[in-house]
């Protein structure tokens, strides 16, 4: 049989065939890298809904921290942190700070005494716009090693098994620190008598060009009195929000801000690992808080307080918790923005 | 702009191939970007966030050469409009 030459249907059928080729190929590679082939890989998408309270998120609200109070003041840098960064915000001098005090619970409507974790989310701005913003909390360390764990935690948490967070802690020995701070640390009945932890290593750029992996802390100038939960939960649900807009109406709080260096081979990369006391700590500057808004129409609401916003002369160190808290507050400042109706303004919409 | 020209000229050639590219690699880079919590989240928005800027003035460019070159005239082949 003579070979059959290649006719032109066969030619056009080959053409096709490449064509396909070339198509499935690209849409594979596309879903691949949209995660639809991978049903495990951990999306901001899943650590919201690991965050959602059963009945579901309070719309128009943060995810997460969803309860808060906008603060404004000043930051006022005292030049020590220059030493270590070469960012304009810690050169000597006054710049514009905007913040939240909040608390650590999907639910805006929960009972203050009912919060163990306080925070702190703080832009500070200075006029040249490199600005610096963080989210801090009360806790001395993370309750995780790694946004995967902190994951495993909030199912954990949010299980109808009543024996998952036992088994959670077996499995997870990194959480004994965490756990033992919220079970036995004095609470206070202040947002202004707590310290606000950054617990997220970072590194600073000095002007020669030398790294430091550093974490920061705000610490209470006000005095601190410890109380017991029960002592708070005869108090109002909003009384850490009425008390700070009292106290700061009768004169500025203040807060120091330490930073501190971790020496070589200090775990920088897991913030449920403190560092030992002696490391470097430098005290760089202070925050002056001068007035208190309700979030609802104020100037925090909108702010997505993204923890890799940062000046030149800091950067995100081997932590993975920032990127991760990057893009799942991204995630969450798309859906409240959108449902804003859900979350009235008190003065150009209908009351709440 | 004389002589009845049937291709692009080569700048608007590069112009469109490099758009190509360029834009190809952001549907890439956005749909992996909102799809994780890894680190490289913090890297690729920022890609994005760049290569979009450099997106839209090679477009504006584009647009200056379309009206200086104008568009290629058909060959008889080409298939009508």
């Amino acid at each position: 049989m003579p070979e059959p030459r290649p006719s032109p249907a066969r030619s056009v059928l080959g053409s096709l065939v490449l064509i396909g080729v070339v198509i499935a190929g690209s849409a594979a590679a596309f879903a691949y890298t949209a995660g639809w082939l991978s049903p495990e890989r951990l999306t901001p998408w899943k650590m919201l809904e690991a965050l959602a309270p059963p009945s579901g998120p309070a719309l128009g609200y943060r995810r997460n921290h969803a309860k808060g109070i906008c603060v404004t003041g000043v930051f006022e840098s005292n030049g020590n942190g220059a030493a270590i960064s070469r960012a304009s915000v810690l050169a000597a001098g006054q710049y514009a700070a905007l913040g939240r005090f909040n608390l650590g619970t999907p639910n805006p409507d929960a009972a203050d005494a009912s919060v163990r974790v306080r925070g702190l989310g703080l832009r500070i701005m200075p006029p040249n716009g490199q600005e610096w913003r963080m989210a801090m909390i009360n806790a001395p360390v993370f309750a995780a090693s790694t946004p995967e764990g902190f994951h495993e935690l909030l199912v954990a948490a949010g299980s109808k098994d009543p024996n998952a967070m036992k088994v959670f802690a077996e499995a997870h020995p990194e959480f004994a620190p965490f756990g033992a701070w919220a079970k036995n640390a004095p609470w206070t009945g202040s947002y202004a008598e707590d310290r606000f932890n950054g617990l997220n290593s970072f590194v600073f750029t000095d002007s020669s060009g030398a790294d430091h992996a550093v974490r920061w802390s705000l610490l209470p100038q006000a005095q601190v009195v410890p109380v017991t939960q029960d002592d708070l939960k005869k108090l109002d649900p909003d009384f850490l929000e009425q008390e700070i807009t009292q106290r700061v109406r009768s004169g500025p709080q203040r807060w120091t801000m330490t930073v501190t260096v971790a020496n070589p081979g200090d775990p920088t990369a897991d913030p449920t690992k403190a560092w030992p006391e002696d490391r470097r700590t430098i005290e760089v500057g202070t925050l002056v808080v001068q007035r208190i808004e309700a979030e609802a129409d104020g100037p925090c609401r909108d702010i997505n307080f993204d923890p890799t916003v940062l000046p030149p002369g800091m950067r995100t160190s081997d932590d993975p918790f920032p990127a991760a808290r990057s893009s799942v507050y991204a995630k969450s400042y798309d859906l409240r923005t959108a449902e804003a109706k859900d979350y009235p303004r008190t003065v150009t919409g209908p009351k709440p | 702009m004389n002589a009845i020209r049937h291709h692009f000229s080569p700048l608007q050639r590069v112009l469109h191939w490099v758009m190509a590219v360029c834009i190809l690699t952001m549907l890439f880079i956005g749909v992996g970007m909102v799809s994780t919590i890894m680190p490289k989240y913090v890297p690729l928005v920022s890609i994005h966030k760049t290569l979009g800027s450099i997106i839209l003035v090679l477009a504006l460019i584009r647009l200056v050469t379309r009206f200086y070159y104008g568009a290629r005239r058909c060959r008889p082949t080409c298939p009508s409009r």
